[in-house]
């Protein structure tokens, strides 16, 4: 496995497994489902998925991809079913980031949304999943 | 072998991330050629259609995110049937296959899809019947949400 590859599958194994915690810790289900990733060469490799519903809100926290201009890995959050983009996070510098525009709760204008880059970590991630739940709805 | 749904779903994801590289760049094309008329030489033949390619890059992508999904239903549709060589129409399938709990998908979801597949039969096959606009951002969802009623998988003759 070439070292890049090598490398996303250390870090998306550990993201998904540190995710499944925190989340399972404030009530979400959470699933693990193996995606086919394609490598440079075209042959398939697989890597962990997770699947995450709390209630009616189902997420999907999908790994996307590795050679990535400033970035070791990019793993998105997507709301189900519709695959809407909710949140992404980095891997760079040696740490994750996530990426989530917050709503304001006072206004449904998307442009009054305030984009946020936090570190991950539990209180962090909770604190997205709590707003994707009490805010989201898939857009069709 | 076996099909499974969500690759058909990363599939479509795929072309919906591939759209926004290219929209991402064709619009900083167009800011610097604004700023800056030089950066395309004047025999450049890319300088005659920037714009153009800019405008119907949404249309573009559509073509190709039905495809995908139109191969996610076609896939279905021969396994469904037991027939590997079976053709249907995308209408006739969107309107025909049903749920995985054995029922109909119901019928705002394949209403949804419809337009999607008018809007990409205008881009298409320049075919005016249908005057919608819809953008990818607005497409893709209506397909996921279609491909959602699948089964999580089947046997796939391909």
């Amino acid at each position: 496995m070439p070292d890049m590859q090598a490398r996303f599958d250390e870090l998306v194994r550990g993201l998904v497994d540190q995710v499944a915690v925190w989340a399972k810790d404030a009530g979400w289900v959470t699933k693990p489902y193996p995606k086919r990733m394609r490598a440079r060469n075209r042959s398939v490799f697989e890597i962990p998925a997770l699947y995450l519903q709390r209630g009616p809100t189902q997420l999907l926290l999908d790994p996307i991809a590795f050679d990535v201009p400033g970035s070791e890995a990019v793993v998105d959050l997507y709301l189900m079913p519709t695959y809407d983009d909710m949140a992404s996070l980095y891997f760079r510098e040696g740490r994750w980031t996530i990426h989530y525009a917050f709503p304001c709760d006072s206004t449904a204008d998307a442009s009054m949304d305030k984009v946020a880059s936090l570190p991950l970590d539990g209180p962090n991630l909770l604190r997205i999943l709590d707003a994707i739940a009490t805010y989201a709805t898939p857009s069709v | 072998m076996l099909h499974r749904r969500f690759d058909w779903h990363e599939y479509i994801k795929e072309v919906e991330g591939e759209y926004k590289a290219a929209r991402l760049g064709l619009d900083r094309l167009l800011a610097a050629v604004a700023a800056d008329h030089s950066i395309l030489g004047k025999d450049n033949p890319a300088r005659a259609n920037v714009r153009a390619a800019a405008e119907n890059l949404d249309g573009t992508y559509l073509v190709r995110l039905f495809a995908a999904f139109e191969a996610a239903l076609r896939s279905y549709d021969r396994a469904r049937h037991n027939d590997p060589a079976r053709k249907e129409d995308a209408a006739v399938m969107i309107d025909s296959i049903g749920g995985r709990r054995g029922q109909g998908i119901s019928a705002s979801v394949r209403a949804d899809a419809q337009a999607v597949r008018r809007v990409r039969n205008r881009w298409a096959h320049d075919d005016d019947a249908s005057s919608e606009e819809l953008s990818i951002i607005h497409a893709a969802p209506r397909l996921h949400k279609f491909l959602s009623w699948l089964p999580d998988e089947w046997v796939s003759f391909e």
